[in-house]
């Protein structure tokens, strides 16, 4: 890799954190008004945590490629399973190298991940339990898969070790980011079960979000740290030139616009209109597809992509909801984790990814670690509940764990009201 | 001048019951046992087989009882929505 790339992976590293500044956005305003600061401040800290617990063992679990890891041998086939990188951070170089890169990406990959969850905890999940559950997730659950696909673990390994291509590949860390964020998300819908009053006799009553603008605004915000993110990935973990990179960047606006439209026209066939907060799941279902064939196919395939996975985003909201009884405010089971998945498969599909190795990479995402991080969080949930009191829910979060509300003065005046 | 709070409006119109869901223990635990499963048998294909039709039949089955795992999973989690045992 040249000190070029290397420096421009430094600068779109940087941009990251505007994905989780978008998507703090998001679930904000896609939950209610009286949950509003807490989803913002459960943000902050989860940034805090994740960041804190991938730098006492996460990046040591994670490593790197080429860097030291625990290995079993079979048949003379070495198989990587888990970082053996030194607890926190102890001997790490801060150049410009691969390693120090990797780490920074990851620092702000984890907390982008146990973001997600947040969206579908929003209006019942206590920020304490949330910060615990992310401490769990940041420093073994997110680095262990983060060390399989990017850290030269056994499924980056099938390449070599099976001659599948170049073995799985995500490089925008469509499964190591959202799937996995997405997979713990379903966890907590789970067990936290629906908001109050969501389900009355099986039928789910419309719980519209707050603030549609705060919504769409994210999505906006979103999009500059996915170029970044698809854009550092690629450099990092795909060994993509400076070029290269602009085709990663053409193909995530191209798969997030026709995820837009396709969710756009599929809403408006449904419901005569085009629905905003779905149009919105929509844009970033096809930003999260991105990230697993950003660098891998051409714009017309991102672009086919991504149309389907906005058409995929609609049905998925609506059946989750409808069908399974599964309250997601935010979407993220639908946006991070069934779009992650389409996306991850759609590269072996369209792309130079080869379809049996990505099929291991989502069998293990579906196999791995989702039961995993529902046993790590049903354990949690026994010394720790982490659904808030009946109060809370009724009182919303702002006022039950922070004492104030996010619009103090919102309020409206009868005849506004009637008018 | 009378005024509405979007807080009180939303939790007197919405203040229905519904209870944290509570999976039953055995069918969530044969679930999460038969995902763990699925994915072993997936990973067996890869390390211990060496024929590329032998791989893919063992893939395919691993993702199968994966499969079932979820359907397991799923169902219980419906029961308890329906307030059944």
């Amino acid at each position: 890799m040249t000190e070029g790339s290397l420096s421009l992976a430094l600068v779109l590293i940087f941009l990251t954190p505007l994905a989780a500044a978008g998507l703090a956005l998001i679930n904000a305003g896609l939950g209610r008004s009286r949950s509003a600061a807490h989803t913002m401040l459960a943000s902050l800290c989860v940034m805090g945590v994740a960041a804190l617990a991938y730098l006492i063992c996460g990046f040591a679990c994670q490593s790197f490629s080429g860097g030291p890891s625990h290995a079993f041998i079979v048949d003379g086939n070495q198989w990587s399973w888990l970082g053996a990188g030194p607890l926190f951070l102890r001997g790490m170089q801060w150049d410009n190298s691969t390693a120090a890169l990797v780490l920074l990406l990851g620092i702000f990959s984890a907390g982008l991940s146990a973001m997600i969850p947040l969206g579908t905890g929003s209006d019942r999940w206590r920020l304490s339990a949330s910060l615990i559950s992310t401490a769990v997730f940041a420093g073994f659950t997110y680095p262990l898969f983060a060390h399989w696909a990017w850290g030269g673990g056994w499924l980056q390994q099938l390449g070599v070790n099976c001659g599948l291509s170049h073995g799985f590949l995500d490089t925008g860390g469509a499964g190591v980011i959202h799937a996995s964020g997405g997979l713990t998300a379903l966890a907590m819908a789970w067990i936290l079960g629906p908001r109050r009053g969501k389900y009355v006799d099986g039928v789910p009553a419309a719980v519209p979000g707050h603030d549609g603008i705060v919504v769409l605004f994210g999505c906006l915000v979103a999009f500059t740290g996915w170029l970044g993110l698809n854009g550092a990935g690629a450099i990092l973990f795909n060994g993509a030139t400076p070029g290269g990179v602009v085709r990663v960047a053409v193909n995530t606006i191209l798969a997030a616009g026709s995820a837009c439209l396709a969710t756009a026209a599929m809403t408006r066939a449904r419901y005569g209109r085009p629905d905003a907060s779905l149009c919105a799941n929509g844009w970033v279902g096809g930003l999260v597809a991105s990230s697993a064939i950003a660098a891998l196919v051409n714009p017309m395939a991102a672009a086919l992509i991504g149309a389907i996975t906005g058409a995929i985003i609609a049905i998925s909201v609506e059946q989750l909801d409808l069908r399974l009884a599964i309250d997601d405010p935010g979407g993220a089971i639908s946006v991070h984790g069934v779009a992650a998945i389409w996306g991850l498969l759609a590269a072996g599909i369209f792309g130079s990814g080869d379809w049996l190795a990505q099929t291991a990479g989502v069998a293990t995402l579906l196999g791995f670690v989702f039961p995993v991080t529902y046993g790590l969080n049903c354990a949690i949930n026994r010394f720790h509940p982490q659904r808030v009191a009946a109060d809370g829910d009724r009182q919303g979060m702002d006022l039950h764990e922070l004492g104030a509300g996010a619009y103090p003065e919102f309020v409206t005046h009868h005849e506004d009201f009637t008018r | 001048m009378a005024i509405l709070r979007w807080d009180h409006v939303f939790s007197t119109t919405l203040m229905l019951h519904n209870a944290p869901a509570k999976i039953p223990t055995g069918f969530k635990g044969g679930g999460l046992f038969l995902q763990l499963s699925g994915w072993a048998i997936v990973i067996s294909a890869f390390v211990l087989l060496r024929g590329s039709s032998a791989r893919i039949a063992f893939v395919a089955a691993g993702i199968a009882v994966e499969v079932l795992g979820w359907a397991l999973l799923v169902f219980s989690y419906g029961i308890v929505r329906r307030g059944g045992k």
